[in-house]
């Protein structure tokens, strides 16, 4: 294992990639009573492709999240019971990247670390299990759909990434879960569940030495070792990510659900990003500092848009930025729609023609977004949760707070230059 | 731990290693008054964004990104039938900070500046100011009942209290009224709540006994008559109400409220919140298994006991043509509790994951801080051993004895329809 102190925040980092390939990641907080354990799939929503005899084939939509449900539902058992007999709270959620297990416990760390890895391990489907399931995330999926700012967001996304993997639902549509077969899972499981593609995220008050030699005899037992085959996992992925890239936006969509007053999104999409590890983490960290300085409450321009009733407190912003896509959603709820997405993008053609206008802002935004790290790490999940991934070169928080102090102005708008050069643009108004 | 009292005024300071920043809250309290809720929503807005001498959102913004992100703002809840009006700050320690930067000293004067000196003109607040953000908060209520979770535990709870509305009006007041208010009478109320609202001062961190005194000058209130004891006063609703509309959505929202009179001093309270526990207030739920699990009926379906107001709810996201039989399997798990017709695994699990909630709630600066305004409102402190050891002591037949308890008093039914 490899120590790392943070002597400016007094935090240690242990980290290793195991044999296998699986990435180990620690960060003991002795003084909390709680440990949160994550363990994190590269295979989310978007991954809907795997090879079958040579070639690649589309798997349902909402295949990962399904996968993710009925992994907690064994052959004779259920997981959640066993987290259960440790007291410990449980949960797992699937993103358009990734899927995580995770578990929060006070007491019984080393069995809930157990347990966790069983999860992902030893898969179990057949047909009853899977129809029963069909019927609970069905509810799901019409649940998210009754809500509107749900519908904004992820609208706006699938406009700006039409008929790609990323303009389908997380959960998938009801019609497409219902063609999900056992086959569709065990192959899928079996592609994208590998030890080269897992990384196990452990904060909090843990016996350091105990974790650290469980996990290496844990390895030895793991039956995720196909090494091999995250060659084929990563042509996969980049052949996603090349559909996303050839989608073509559509520039306004109008849907009605009856509301009290229409919400409004602005999608911005940016050029195809190739660049990971640090690099990718400052890129990230100057595109946010870039989009405070403009549009963050401690802005005079932020403030005129309030005055002028262009921006009200539902107004804000999405930055989401991944191996093949990046994109900004602006979001407010307004009477007045044209009049919203026309002023943010004036405000930001403004600063990328003048960015002396918010030169002022840097120092107060960086000052800002140290503080704003440091109390993040009053956490132990909101910590667990920020201690990077393989796209960003395991960049966590602690390593965050030394590159945004670092970070220069011009640094910062050579990006944002680069991506809205590069942009296109997508409206979507909710009525 | 509280540290200093005078009439009305109380100081309460946790040290704490654990966390790398400080918080404090200054709590307002008052009973719930109807006259009032409109004018205590207008006054947390502008107490968050104005002052005097930040007499702009922009300088209280800036001032607050140079304390190094200082998070500072205000809401509105309510305890029991207390109102309560909360400021809270959030800042990073010193010994974080990378220029020795004194945040303290700026921090308790700012936050002097916020309370003390409002930004008034000729004794209000700028009309033109005010206008806006009402305006803005008018929507953002309007906007609420978009959210159609949201509306349907309002329409529950306006069944629930249909004799006792007070109990069932939104914390943030009536649209209509808010409409009606202006910044002279805002302002007025200001004053008169400064003075004669209950005041708990809460301070959660690794602070000096020289670093809290300046805090306590900073925040010297005047003293003022209690305000009475936070009465525990169980509802009773003499009838069942029941109603149902209909919206144009794909799910169907069925919500249920039962009468529970065990408030949090009985000595029933621990034996309620287990009963909770078990019905479907955690994911090992008799609900969440026999409804969700093995019957595929819902996403959600989950219960949540009120103990300050005596009752107990329960929300679901349904099929509407299941309508019938949730409402069944829902009394069935209810019948199963009272006979005591579920394992002894489950009670123990239960228990555990309740104990390992309670101890992680140490966790968090924003929930120690909630307990300790709690524990001193309610004059009633309990050390974590004894919450412990009376979670563990609760049988099956306690647990019975509290089921028997709930009786049916509304239901809400927000049928979808889908016709698009």
């Amino acid at each position: 294992m490899h120590k790392n102190f943070y002597s400016r925040v007094n935090e240690t980092v242990y980290d290793e990639v195991l044999d296998n390939g699986m990435k180990v990641i620690i960060n003991p907080k002795p003084s909390f009573n709680s440990a949160y354990g994550i363990l994190t799939v590269d295979f989310g929503s978007i991954n809907n492709l795997i090879r079958h005899n040579d070639k690649d084939i589309q798997v349902p939509a909402g295949i990962a999240h399904f996968l993710e449900h009925k992994m907690f539902d064994k052959k004779n058992y259920d997981i959640s019971n066993i987290f259960a007999k440790y007291g410990s709270e449980n949960n797992a959620f699937t993103s358009f990247n990734q899927t995580s297990y995770l578990f929060s416990a006070t007491d019984k760390i080393q069995e809930n670390i157990d347990v966790l890895f069983d999860l992902v391990q030893k898969p179990y489907f057949d047909a009853k299990k899977i129809a029963k399931e069909q019927g609970i995330i069905d509810q799901e999926i019409l649940m998210y759909q009754d809500e509107p700012s749900s519908r904004l967001y992820f609208d706006t996304i699938a406009n700006l990434y039409p008929e790609s993997p990323l303009s389908n639902d997380i959960a998938g549509s009801v019609d497409s879960i219902a063609k999900i077969s056992e086959a569709d899972l065990y192959n899928t499981y079996y592609q994208y569940y590998l030890a080269a593609n897992l990384n196990f995220v452990l904060v909090g008050n843990i016996d350091v030495k105990q974790v650290i030699n469980s996990i290496s005899q844990k390895e030895k037992e793991l039956n995720l070792t196909n090494k091999g085959n995250m060659e084929v996992v990563n042509q996969l992925k980049s052949e996603v990510n090349q559909q996303i890239e050839a989608s073509k936006p559509i520039s306004f969509n109008k849907t009605s659900m009856q509301l009290e007053t229409p919400k409004v999104a602005l999608g911005i999409r940016g050029p195809y990003n190739q660049i990971s590890g640090k690099q990718f983490a400052r890129n990230e960290l100057a595109m946010g500092i870039f989009l405070e300085m403009i549009f963050s409450e401690d802005s005079d321009i932020y403030q005129r848009l309030y005055s002028d009733q262009v921006i009200n407190e539902s107004f804000g912003y999405d930055f989401d930025m991944e191996a093949g896509y990046q994109f900004i959603i602006f979001a407010s709820d307004t009477n007045e729609p044209e009049k919203f997405y026309q002023q943010i993008m004036i405000e930001i053609k403004r600063v990328l023609n003048n960015p002396e206008l918010i030169f002022n802002q840097f120092e107060l935004i960086k000052n800002e977004e140290i503080g704003e790290h440091i109390s993040m790490m009053n956490s132990v999940s909101a910590t667990a949760n920020q201690m990077g991934d393989k796209l960003n070169g395991y960049t966590n928080l602690f390593d965050e707070v030394d590159m945004i102090s670092e970070m220069n102005f011009t640094e910062v708008i050579d990006f944002a230059q680069k991506f809205f050069a590069g942009s296109s643009k997508t409206i979507n108004i909710i009525e | 731990m509280e540290v200093k009292s005078k009439d009305g005024v109380h100081f309460n300071y946790k040290k704490s290693e654990k966390f790398k920043s400080i918080v404090i809250t200054i709590d307002f309290v008052e009973p719930l008054s109807d006259n009032n809720l409109e004018k205590r929503t207008m006054v947390a807005e502008m107490i968050e964004n104005y002052s005097n001498k930040y007499n702009s959102k922009l300088k209280v913004a800036q001032k607050l990104a140079k304390m190094y992100g200082a998070q500072f703002g205000t809401n509105v809840f309510k305890i029991g039938e207390m109102a309560v009006l909360r400021i809270l700050i959030s800042f990073v320690n010193d010994e974080y900070l990378p220029n020795n930067a004194d945040l303290i000293q700026q921090i308790t004067e700012f936050l002097h500046e916020m309370i003390f000196n409002p930004y008034f003109e000729t004794n209000q607040y700028p009309k033109q100011i005010f206008k806006l953000h009402q305006q803005n908060l008018i929507n953002y209520l309007q906007n609420l009942d978009d959210n159609k979770k949201y509306y349907a535990a309002k329409e529950l709870s306006k069944l629930y209290f249909a004799d006792k509305p007070q109990n069932s009006n939104s914390i943030f007041g009536d649209v209509h009224k808010l409409k009606e208010i202006n910044s002279k009478e805002t302002a007025d109320y200001y004053r008169w709540m400064l003075d004669h609202d209950e005041i708990f001062v809460s301070v959660l961190g690794d602070v000096s006994s020289s670093q809290l005194k300046k805090i306590q000058q900073q925040l010297d209130f005047k003293p003022r008559k209690t305000v009475k004891n936070l009465v525990v006063n169980l509802q009773s609703s003499s009838k069942v109400r029941e109603r149902t509309e209909v919206v144009q959505q794909q799910q169907s929202i069925l919500n249920l409220a039962y009468e529970i009179p065990v408030s949090i001093k009985s000595h029933d309270y621990y034996a309620a919140l287990i009963m909770n526990a078990i019905l479907g207030g955690s994911p090992l739920s008799l609900m969440f298994t026999n409804i969700r699990e093995k019957q595929s009926l819902a996403y959600y379906i989950n219960s949540s006991y009120k103990s300050t107001l005596g009752y107990l709810t329960i929300q679901s996201g349904i099929d509407g043509e299941n309508y019938l039989l949730v409402r069944k399997m829902i009394a069935k798990q209810i019948e199963l509790i009272i006979q005591m017709k579920y394992s002894d695994d489950l009670l123990e699990n239960v228990k555990l994951l309740m104990i390992s909630d309670y101890l992680t709630k140490f966790d968090s600066d924003r929930q120690i801080l909630n307990n300790i305004f709690i524990e001193s409102i309610l004059h009633q402190s309990i050390n974590k051993g004894d919450w412990i050891d009376n979670i563990k002591k609760v049988s099956k037949k306690d647990i019975a004895k509290v089921a028997k308890l709930l009786k049916l008093k509304a239901v809400f039914f927000l049928k979808g329809e889908n016709n698009a």
